[in-house]
């Protein structure tokens, strides 16, 4: 089997930034398995779907002269993805962080039921609460009504997210 | 003997590392064990399914826990 490879921090990036990142040409690889991607998807041209299940088998599919963006439901499994692709010597791949439960608060593009609040603990964004109550709150959602499009820096934000204003 | 255990931190990686330690010690084989939870260094040995196991920094397992049978085969090359 395989030899150890020394791999750098994987590239992270937010839903909006991921947007943009789509906008310029970037491809999106959903690796969530099909029956999820039959609930909720995401509502973006061309996006590939490729399970993570599928991924060693497939993953020569995949362009390597285009940037990537790997999604799933949260950013877990993505990020397994993107560290996989990067083991298998793809340079220009980038995970969303947050999954298509942060890209929907965002309020971007979704075909199918919106998602649940994921089930977090800690901070403002961690408490069990319903759906409503995440996307009205300016903090967690950023998509609220009237919100700025990009909330401040604060608590909801990872530290990398926060450092790139984006959250 | 120098053997890692990847895995996230999994029940199956904790009873893996349990078998390794059961299997070592009944065999009188010394080990060094130790644990890769971060999963840029597990993904490093590209191992997509977890536990996995890696000795003299060769990968010989991933995905499931290993059968003592196996253990016992690894600690006897």
């Amino acid at each position: 089997m395989n030899a150890r490879v020394e791999l750098p921090p994987a590239r992270e990036v937010c839903p909006t930034t991921a947007r943009r990142m789509l906008a310029e040409g970037a491809l999106m690889v959903d690796v969530r398995e099909l029956g999820e991607v039959a609930q909720v998807a995401f509502d973006v041209p061309g996006v590939v779907l490729m399970p993570l299940s599928e991924l060693q088998e497939r993953f020569a599919e995949l362009p390597r002269e285009r940037q990537l963006v790997l999604v799933c439901q949260v950013g877990e499994r993505s990020l397994k993805a993107t560290y996989f692709l990067m083991v298998q010597g793809y340079t220009q791949v980038a995970n969303m962080e947050g999954g298509l439960f942060k890209w929907a608060r965002k309020g971007f593009p979704i075909k199918g039921a919106q998602p649940a609040a994921r089930p977090t603990t800690g901070g403002c964004c961690g408490a069990p609460a319903p759906a409503a109550a995440v996307a009205a709150s300016s903090c967690c959602g950023g998509g609220a009504a009237g919100a700025p499009e990009a909330a401040p820096a604060g608590a909801c934000c990872s530290p990398a997210t926060a450092e790139r204003g984006c959250c | 003997m120098d053997i890692k255990v990847l895995g996230t931190g999994c029940a199956n990686c904790k009873t893996t590392i349990a078998l390794i330690e059961q299997v070592a010690q009944a065999k009188g084989v010394a080990v060094t064990l130790s644990k890769v939870e971060e999963l840029r260094d597990i993904m490093g040995y590209g191992v997509m399914s977890t536990p996995g196991v890696v000795i003299n920094g060769k990968v010989v397992h991933a995905g499931g826990i290993p059968s003592r049978d196996k253990i016992e085969k690894w600690l006897a090359a």
